[in-house]
C-alpha cells in the first residue's frame, strides 16, 4: 500500500523544482562567499588538523565561550541545538513525504524532534526578545537597514517550527485511525497538544491541512537557504569553518611580518580589502554581530569610537561594497559553467575601490584605528575566534608604513627609538647607568652568566620603575642567580613599534637585540616586562632569536617554591589587589604566578577585582597607546575605579606600563597619598 | 618650481659629548639630520607638492653625512649632493663657500635652510651663502608662501614677527614652528635607494683647499660643569625659609 503520507507525483515534482530552485540560490551564495574570502591574501591554516577538529567540536557541541554568558548562552544553546536536530526532523518526514520511508517509528525519536522543536522555537522568540523588548545594548547593529533581515530571519524560523507543528497536529488526526500510526506518537506531546485542538475532524480535511502546512513550512526552510546568499544567516554556517581554521599559533605570535627585502612591494598595509588574508575576510562572515568583544573592550567601555565588532562589520560592508561578486550560471555549448562578475575579477588586481569609500581612515576611521590599546579581551571572549588585533595592525600598518599619516606622538615615540632605541629619548649611553651602584655584570664584562637579565626601556629610564629594577636585582642576587645585563647595548624590544604599524622600526630593533644576544651566546632572558617578555618569547623566533624566555613573577615565583628565597616576616599587613597585565595573561597564559608570590608574602590580604584573569581590564597603555594622547574618559581611569570599588590599600602590577598607569589613576582620583601602586617584585623584596 | 634645501648631519640632541684628545668624540654617537634642516627640507616638500617642480638637497660633509640626505630623498626630495671637503677642519665660511658653489651649477627660484644647527649653533651658513650668490635672504621663517616671482615669509623677530616679501630667488631660513616634519614612509625608504645623490670632492665643484681654507681656528673645547645635585632644606617651613635664604646668599651667591 502506498503511505499516504507520501506526496502524489504532481507534489513531488513541484517539490523538486522548488527544491532545486533553493539549492541553486544556496550554492550561488557559497561560490559567492568563496569568491569574496579567497580574494585575500593567502595565509596557512592547514595544520594539526586533529585539535583543530577537537577544538571545533569542543566549541561547536559544547560552546564554553558562548555559554560564559549565561543568558545569551542559554538563549543560543537552544536554538542551535533546537535548529540542529529540528533540521534531523524535517529531513526525517521527507523521506515519508518522497518516498513513502519512515525510517524512525520509535516514539522516543518523536520526542526528541518535538523537543528540539520547542527548543529552537523558545530559543528564537527569547533572541528577539532580547534584541526587541530588553534591547542589550550588545546586540545593537545600527539601524532598520540590518535589522530588518533579522526580523525577517526570526520570523521566518519561528514560522518554520510553528507551521511544523500544525502539520503534525493534523497528521496526527488524519492517521488516528491507520493501524500502527497512532503508536509513533505517543511521547510528541507538543504535536499531540496541537492535535487536540483538531479532534474529531474527519481524516481528508485533516490531510488537507497537514499537507498545506508541511508545504509552508518546507517554503520556510528552503526560504532559509536562499537567504544565506543575502543575509547573516551565513554565520551558522561559517562559524564551525572559523573556529576550525582559528589560528593555533602562540596567541603572542599572531601578527605577520614583513619582507622588507622584498623590492617588487609597493605597498605594506592593509590598505583595501585585498590587502587582507583569507581568513581577515572570512572572520565578518563567521561573527554574529553579539557584540561580547566591545562588552570587554577598554575602548568602548570609556566611549572611544573603537567596538570591535564595527571593525569586522565595516570590512564586511566594504566586501560587500566594492567586490561583492554576483555569480551567474551560464551554459555555454552545452556546458554549465559559473561566471563571475567582472567587478570581481577586476578588485584582484586591486583597482575595484576608487569608487567606494577609502577602507582605512573612511570607512574605517583613524580614530578607531588607533584606540585599540591590543589588549585581546575581544579575541579572548568572541565565541567563534575572530582575530580584531590583526587586522587593526595592519590598517596601522597601512598609515604608519604607507600614508604616513598618524599622530604627532607616534612620530615622536618613532624617532626617539631609531635615534636612542627607546621611545623616551633618552641618550642611549645611559641605558645601563640605574645599575651603576648596585654591582650588575653588564655582559661586555663578563659574558658567563645563566641569565640575561633584559631591563626594557622603562626598567632603564623611567624613575620610578628604575626602583623596579633595583629590587630584581636584590631578589636575583639574594637567590644567587647568575645574571647580567646589555647596559647600552640593549635596545628596546620593539614590542610599540610593532603594535603602532612601524614594522620597519620594530625590524631593524629586533635584528640589533638578536645580534647583540647572540654575540653574547645568550640562552636564557629574564624580563621585567610583559611587553618585553611576548615580543622575545613569541615574536623574536620570527626572526630566528630562539631564547628561553621567562618574566620576572615567574622565576620568583619558582625561586620561592625551591625555597631559594625566603620571603621576610617583616611584611606589613595591606590589603592587595593585584591587575593582570594583557600581555602576561591573556598573551601568555601566565595568571598563577605573580598571585603564588603574592600569598607567599606574610601580611599580604590578596582581594580580586571583579574583572580579572582573562578578563583583566587593560590599563590603557598596550598597543603603544603608552606613548599616544588619551582623548575622554581614560582607560587608566576607568581601571583605577574598578580598584577602589573593592577598597585595596595597594594595588599589585607586573607591568611598568600598568605601574605608571595606576600611579597616574590614583592621582586622578586624589587617593595616591594613601594608596600606592607596587609590582609583585618590589612586594617582596620590601620583606627580605 | 626648483628648489634647494640645505641640510646638516649633526650630533643627536642627547648624544653624550665626550672630549676626546682635545677635540670631541665622535665615537657612538647618533647621527641625525639638524632639526632646523628638516623644516627647511619639509617647506621644500611642501613647496613642490603645491607648485611642482623639484627638490635638491645638498650637503657639506663627511661621507657618514650621506644618512641625512637619504632621509631627506626617503621624505621625498628628488635628488642629493654631498659634497665631502676631505678634512675637518672646516668653518662655517668654508661651508658656505662649498654650497654656494655647488648650488651655483643648479637651477633655483628658492633656497632653504635650517636658520642654525643644533651643534655648533653660529647661525651663520645659509646668510653667508645668500651672501656669496648675491640673494636676499630672510631669516628664523615661521610661515612661508611663496609662488610665482615672490616669497612672502613670517619671520620671528625680537618681540613678535614681521611679514616680509622678497623677489625669488632668494634664501629663507627655517624657524621651529614653520612646520612639522613628515615621518618617511617605507615607499619613501624604498625610493630614497634608488635616488640619484651625487657624492663630490672640492675639485668636483672647481675648488681647492686654499680657497676654502678655515678663517676661524678653534683652540679649546671644554665640557660644562657636571650638575651639581640637588639639595632638600628639611626642618620647619620658618627654619627650612632661614636656612635657604642663608645658602642662596652664601653658597649659591645669588642673593
Amino acid at each position: 500500500m502506498i503511505n499516504p503520507s507520501m506526496l502524489s507525483t504532481l507534489g513531488i515534482v513541484i517539490f523538486a523544482i522548488v527544491g532545486a530552485i533553493a539549492l541553486y540560490f544556496f550554492a550561488m551564495g557559497a561560490v559567492e562567499l568563496f569568491t569574496k574570502v579567497t580574494l585575500g591574501q593567502s595565509t596557512s591554516r592547514n595544520d594539526q588538523l586533529g585539535k583543530r577538529l577537537w577544538g571545533t567540536i569542543n566549541h561547536a557541541v559544547g560552546q564554553p565561550r558562548i555559554l560564559r554568558q549565561a543568558e545569551g548562552g542559554v538563549m543560543h544553546f537552544l536554538h542551535f541545538w533546537g535548529i540542529a536536530i529540528f533540521a534531523l526532523a524535517i529531513i526525517h518526514l521527507l523521506f515519508e513525504r518522497l518516498f513513502g520511508a519512515v525510517l524512525f517509528r520509535s516514539p522516543v525519536w518523536y520526542l526528541i524532534a518535538d523537543i528540539a522543536g520547542l527548543f529552537a522555537l523558545v530559543g528564537i522568540l527569547y533572541s528577539g526578545f532580547r534584541r526587541y523588548v530588553q534591547k542589550v545594548p550588545r546586540l545593537d547593529t545600527g539601524g532598520w537597514k540590518e535589522e530588518r533581515l533579522i526580523v525577517l530571519l526570526i520570523s521566518m524560523i519561528t514560522l518554520m517550527v510553528v507551521f511544523y507543528f500544525l502539520s503534525y497536529g493534523y497528521k496526527i488526526v488524519a492517521t488516528a485511525s491507520i493501524p500502527g500510526e497512532p503508536e509513533r506518537y505517543t511521547l510528541a506531546f507538543v504535536s499531540s497538544w496541537v492535535a487536540s485542538w483538531f479532534a474529531g475532524l474527519d481524516p481528508a480535511t485533516a490531510r488537507f491541512w497537514e499537507f498545506t502546512f508541511w508545504w509552508l513550512q518546507m517554503i520556510m526552510a528552503f526560504g532559509l537557504l536562499v537567504s544565506f546568499r543575502y543575509s547573516p544567516v551565513i554565520h551558522p554556517a561559517v562559524a564551525p569553518l572559523n573556529i576550525f581554521m582559528r589560528n593555533l599559533g602562540p596567541k603572542g605570535a599572531n601578527i605577520e611580518s614583513i619582507n622588507f627585502e622584498d623590492e617588487e612591494r609597493e605597498t605594506f598595509g592593509i590598505n583595501k580589502i585585498a590587502d587582507f588574508t583569507w581568513k581577515d575576510l572570512m572572520d565578518p562572515y563567521a561573527c554574529a554581530e553579539c557584540g561580547r568583544c566591545q562588552d570587554n573592550c577598554p575602548a568602548y567601555l570609556t566611549e572611544k569610537p573603537l567596538s570591535p565588532k564595527k571593525i569586522l562589520v565595516k570590512i564586511k560592508e566594504q566586501i560587500e561594497e566594492t567586490v561583492a561578486p554576483r555569480v551567474a550560471m551560464s551554459t555555454e555549448g552545452g556546458h554549465i559553467s559559473f561566471g563571475v562578475t567582472k567587478r570581481a575579477e577586476a578588485s584582484e588586481e586591486g583597482v575595484e575601490e576608487e569608487e567606494v569609500k577609502k577602507l582605512v581612515g573612511e570607512r574605517i576611521s583613524t580614530d578607531e584605528i588607533w584606540a585599540c590599546t591590543t589588549c585581546r579581551a575581544c579575541q579572548e571572549e568572541c565565541p567563534v575566534f575572530n582575530e580584531h588585533i590583526v587586522k587593526v595592525v595592519g590598517l596601522r600598518r597601512a598609515l604608519v608604513l604607507d600614508e604616513s599619516d598618524f599622530p604627532g606622538e607616534a612620530q615622536l615615540a618613532f624617532t626617539n627609538m631609531e635615534r636612542n632605541s627607546n621611545p623616551w629619548g633618552i641618550g642611549w649611553q645611559t641605558r645601563g647607568d640605574w645599575a651603576a651602584d648596585l654591582g650588575v655584570k653588564e655582559l661586555s664584562e663578563d659574558s658567563n652568566v645563566e641569565y640575561l637579565y633584559y631591563v626594557g626601556c622603562a626598567g632603564s629610564f623611567d624613575e620610578r620603575v628604575k626602583k623596579v629594577s633595583a629590587s630584581l636585582v636584590k631578589i636575583f642576587q639574594a637567590a644567587g642567580i647568575s645574571f647580567g645585563i646589555l647596559g647600552a647595548e640593549e635596545k628596546c624590544c620593539g614590542d610599540s613599534a610593532r603594535r603602532l604599524g612601524n614594522e620597519y622600526l620594530f625590524q631593524s630593533l629586533v635584528q640589533e637585540n638578536i645580534e647583540n644576544m647572540q654575540n653574547y651566546k645568550v640562552k636564557k632572558i629574564i624580563t621585567a616586562c610583559p611587553h618585553c617578555f611576548n615580543t622575545l618569547k613569541n615574536e623574536y623566533p620570527q626572526f630566528g632569536g630562539n631564547f628561553e624566555v621567562i618574566h620576572h613573577t615567574q622565576l620568583i615565583a619558582r625561586l620561592i617554591q625551591e625555597g631559594k628565597i625566603k620571603p621576610g616576616s617583616g611584611g606589613e599587613n595591606l590589603k592587595v589587589t593585584y591587575h593582570d597585565s594583557c600581555y602576561l595573561g591573556r598573551y601568555n597564559d601566565e595568571y598563577a604566578a605573580p598571585r603564588r608570590i603574592l600569598r607567599a608574602i606574610s601580611g599580604l590580604q590578596i582581594i580580586e577585582m571583579e574583572r580579572n584573569l582573562n578578563k583583566g581590564f587593560c590599563c590603557g597603555a598596550g598597543g603603544g597607546r603608552m606613548w599616544l594622547e588619551e582623548h575622554g574618559k581614560r582607560i587608566n581611569t576607568a581601571r583605577t575605579e574598578q580598584a577602589l570599588a573593592i577598597n585595596p590599600e595597594a594595588i599589585a602590577v607586573n607591568c611598568p606600563f600598568c605601574l605608571t598607569m595606576f600611579e597616574d589613576g590614583l592621582k586622578d582620583k586624589e587617593v595616591s597619598e594613601t594608596i600606592k601602586t607596587y609590582d609583585v617584585a618590589e612586594l617582596l623584596a620590601r620583606t627580605m | 618650481m626648483k628648489i634647494v634645501a640645505l641640510v646638516k648631519q649633526t650630533f643627536d640632541s642627547e648624544a653624550k659629548i665626550a672630549l676626546e684628545g682635545g677635540k670631541i668624540g665622535r665615537q657612538g654617537i647618533s647621527l641625525i639630520m639638524n632639526p632646523y634642516d628638516e623644516y627647511a627640507v619639509e617647506e621644500a616638500l611642501k613647496l613642490k607638492e603645491k607648485n611642482g617642480g623639484e627638490v635638491t638637497v645638498v650637503t657639506v660633509g663627511p661621507d657618514e653625512a650621506t644618512e641625512a640626505v637619504r632621509q631627506a630623498l626617503a621624505m621625498g626630495a628628488d635628488q642629493g649632493i654631498l659634497v665631502n671637503p676631505g678634512t675637518e677642519d672646516i668653518d662655517e665660511s668654508t661651508v658656505a663657500t662649498i654650497l654656494a658653489k655647488a648650488v651655483s651649477s643648479l637651477e633655483y627660484d628658492i633656497i632653504l635652510g635650517g636658520f642654525r644647527a643644533i651643534d655648533d649653533g653660529s647661525a651663520q651658513v645659509a646668510g653667508r651663502v645668500a651672501e656669496i650668490l648675491n640673494l636676499p635672504v630672510v631669516n628664523m621663517v615661521t610661515k612661508l608662501e611663496a609662488d610665482g616671482g615672490k616669497a612672502v615669509a613670517t619671520a620671528d623677530i625680537e618681540g613678535g614677527s614681521a611679514v616680509m616679501e622678497v623677489p625669488l630667488p632668494a634664501v629663507i631660513t627655517a624657524q621651529k614652528g614653520l612646520n612639522e616634519p613628515r615621518y618617511p614612509s617605507m615607499k619613501g625608504i624604498m625610493q630614497a635607494k634608488k635616488k640619484p645623490l651625487k657624492k663630490m670632492g672640492l675639485g668636483d665643484v672647481s675648488l681647492d683647499a686654499s680657497q676654502v681654507a678655515a678663517k676661524v681656528k678653534v683652540l679649546n673645547y671644554s665640557l660644562p660643569p657636571a650638575r651639581a645635585a640637588g639639595k632638600v632644606i628639611p626642618g620647619e617651613p620658618a627654619e627650612a625659609a632661614a636656612a635657604l635664604a642663608k645658602a642662596l646668599r652664601e653658597e649659591a651667591k645669588i642673593i
